[in-house]
């Protein structure tokens, strides 16, 4: 509901009406500076995991998966943890011809939580993550050739037949030789939201390293906890064993193995955002008034705000150069601890009991300016003399006023 | 016309009337500090006042040390037996004549003082009050502005929310305020009256405290 006008007769004033206008040819140019936002795909959080020194650790539990080459079969989900924990190399290989075979990932799966912080200065968030998220990832490793010698680890099984040519041969772990050669693969591999989370029985064994989610935890307004299951395919490329038959009895004598150590994983958490890391700097309200400044510098006010249709940026910095094209007039007067009517005569302010007229007040001067309407910019009270000095500025909104009268007295008006 | 001045030292309340008060105050309060350019934020009230200690109760209450320059002094002033101002004061002490001068400040100028680094889309997203437009947003508008820094404010421990009042001058404020759409809502800032001076820059208005005490909003249109 509109406030109405407080009636300034000129018996309410003391002295004159200091009445201004803005300093409409001062204005240089108005420029406004703010925020450009681009929604889209944009980098939330990124974090580094360290594998190469956890996949010795052990301390936790892993899960082994073991595929035997050439014959497809499949040992997959056998759960090792401390205790049990084979020997990396004690593992078995069905012999099934001579020669080099390209065979056998051992891939060890270990949990990983990771907390992701959201970058939320430009994320719009969500309470779980959604269809708008995904995770991409890239990892780093070095490979090592490693040569070892079987003679002296050779054992047969027992209680295979000789002439058995799946005969099964068991063997415990060498000593390591071999050079390491640093590799960088930084390939990125992409996990959609709508995949995850996935049952952990689901790996792939088409790369060298295999990321789920297994859980999604919320842990604060700008954290995501994700539980991860991280695979590296610790023996990948190839094993090449080189035998000897007697009585046809196979002798593994050498194994060769390109080993592949994954280093670490880089996992990144995107999805659809504001991006404020390009924002630019355009025009919005820096206001030249006699050569002083008035920088307007605000971050709600930015390429997405908008007042109805139309930007909010270029209707801030017109509104404030209307202001002073149209020469806003402002001013200020002195009147007293007293009565006050409202334009249309009814009773605004009783004259005593603590009434004063206030900031936010609408002002009408009848005798002067019987059309204009001023709101109360300052209103400051002198309790030792009972005088109310008001400073007051033009409403520009066209207001319905009730005048009852139109007398002006130009040569009380200083302007 | 009729004043008194009531100060509310620690531990310690006195009333000053008639000839106590040495210089009556004088009370004010700002929506622009030069009305000849357009100025939009934060205005707090102000005063002064000279009162005369009489007995020297004061004097024994600074000199035991009830009272230091870190006390937290509340000064109410009555016109005509009306309050017309709440204040946090401070005062300056004349041994010589026993005058106690009060700078007097409402409790918009503590909003300077008090730490504040904004918020992010995310917490408007998840704010329960303001309720975003949609799950694929979290754009708000000029309106849940206003109650997201008036909730921001109270949990601050500074006002009360029934303290603010949204005042109409002249148009429906709700209406102005619900125009505006903030697609992108975010402050990054120190203090607590840096959040409420880019409020007011948002609405080309100004927040103030007023004579009753609340805190209101006033837009230039």
């Amino acid at each position: 509901m509109s406030k109405k006008p407080i009636k300034i007769t000129k018996d309410k004033i003391i002295g004159n009406v200091e009445l201004n206008l803005m300093p409409r040819n001062k204005i240089n140019k108005v420029n406004v500076t703010g925020d450009v936002f681009t929604k889209g795909n944009i980098i939330s959080s990124s974090k580094e995991l360290e594998l190469y020194n956890s996949s010795y650790d052990f301390d936790s539990p892993y899960y082994l998966y073991r595929t035997e080459y050439p014959d497809g079969d499949f040992y997959n989900g056998d759960t090792f943890t401390n205790d049990n924990l084979p020997a990396l190399y004690s593992f078995k290989y069905t012999i099934l011809d001579k020669g080099v075979f390209e065979l056998a990932h051992l891939t060890f799966v270990k949990t990983f939580n990771v907390e992701f912080d959201i970058d939320s200065t430009s994320f719009p968030f969500k309470t779980i993550l959604s269809d708008d998220y995904y995770l991409k990832f890239k990892y780093n490793y070095s490979t090592r050739n490693t040569v070892i010698d079987y003679n002296s680890y050779y054992s047969r099984g027992s209680s295979k037949d000789v002439n058995d040519e799946n005969e099964i041969l068991y063997f415990n772990d060498p000593t390591l030789v071999g050079e390491r050669n640093e590799v960088e693969n930084s390939s990125w591999v992409e996990i959609k939201a709508q995949e995850f989370p996935q049952p952990i029985n689901d790996f792939s064994y088409d790369s060298g390293v295999f990321i789920k989610v297994l859980s999604i935890t919320k842990s604060s307004s700008s954290k995501f906890s994700l539980q991860l299951s991280i695979g590296t395919n610790y023996l990948k490329d190839s094993i090449t064993f080189t035998y000897s038959e007697c009585n046809n009895v196979h002798f593994l004598k050498k194994r060769t193995i390109l080993e592949k150590f994954i280093k670490n994983v880089t996992v990144e958490l995107w999805g659809q955002g504001y991006s404020s890391q390009d924002k630019n700097i355009y025009s919005r309200g820096n206001i030249f008034i006699e050569g002083s400044e008035l920088n307007i510098e605000n971050s709600f006010i930015n390429n997405k705000t908008t007042k109805d249709t139309s930007s909010y940026s270029s209707f801030i910095a017109g509104k404030i150069f209307d202001n002073y094209s149209k020469g806003r007039k402002y001013g200020k007067f002195t009147t007293f601890y007293t009565d006050f009517k409202f334009v249309d005569d009814t009773v605004a302010l009783s004259g005593t009991g603590g009434n004063l007229i206030k900031v936010g007040d609408l002002l009408t001067f009848t005798d002067y300016l019987p059309d204009m309407v001023f709101f109360v910019t300052s209103a400051e009270f002198n309790a030792g003399n009972g005088f109310l000095n008001i400073e007051f500025i033009e409403r520009i909104k066209q207001y319905d006023v009730i005048c009852a009268e139109t007398t002006i007295v130009s040569d009380t008006l200083i302007i | 016309m009729t004043t008194k001045i009531v100060v509310y030292y620690p531990d310690l309340t006195v009333e000053y009337l008639g000839k106590d008060i040495i210089r009556n105050f004088v009370r004010g309060s700002q929506a622009t500090s030069d009305n000849s350019i357009i100025y939009f934020g934060v205005n707090s009230q102000y005063g002064n006042c000279c009162l005369y200690d009489r007995d020297d109760v004061v004097l024994g209450k600074i000199l035991d040390g009830s009272i230091t320059s870190q006390s937290l002094i509340n000064v109410f002033v009555y016109l005509d037996n009306k309050k017309i101002g709440a204040y946090y004061a401070e005062i300056t002490y004349s041994f010589v004549n026993k005058f106690i001068e009060f700078e007097l400040h409402d409790s918009l100028f503590k909003w300077n003082k008090i730490k504040y680094n904004g918020f992010t889309l995310s917490d408007i997203y998840d704010d329960p009050i303001i309720m975003p437009y949609s799950h694929d947003d979290a754009k708000i508008n000029g309106y849940q502005l206003y109650s997201k820094l008036v909730n921001v404010t109270q949990e601050l421990g500074e006002e009360e929310i029934s303290f603010f009042k949204p005042i109409s001058v002249g148009s429906d404020l709700m209406n102005y305020l619900n125009s505006i759409i903030i697609e992108v809502p975010h402050i990054e800032c120190e203090y607590l009256i840096d959040a409420w001076n880019s409020f007011c820059e948002l609405i080309t208005g100004a927040l103030f405290r007023n004579e009753d005490g609340l805190v209101e909003v006033l837009v230039y249109e």
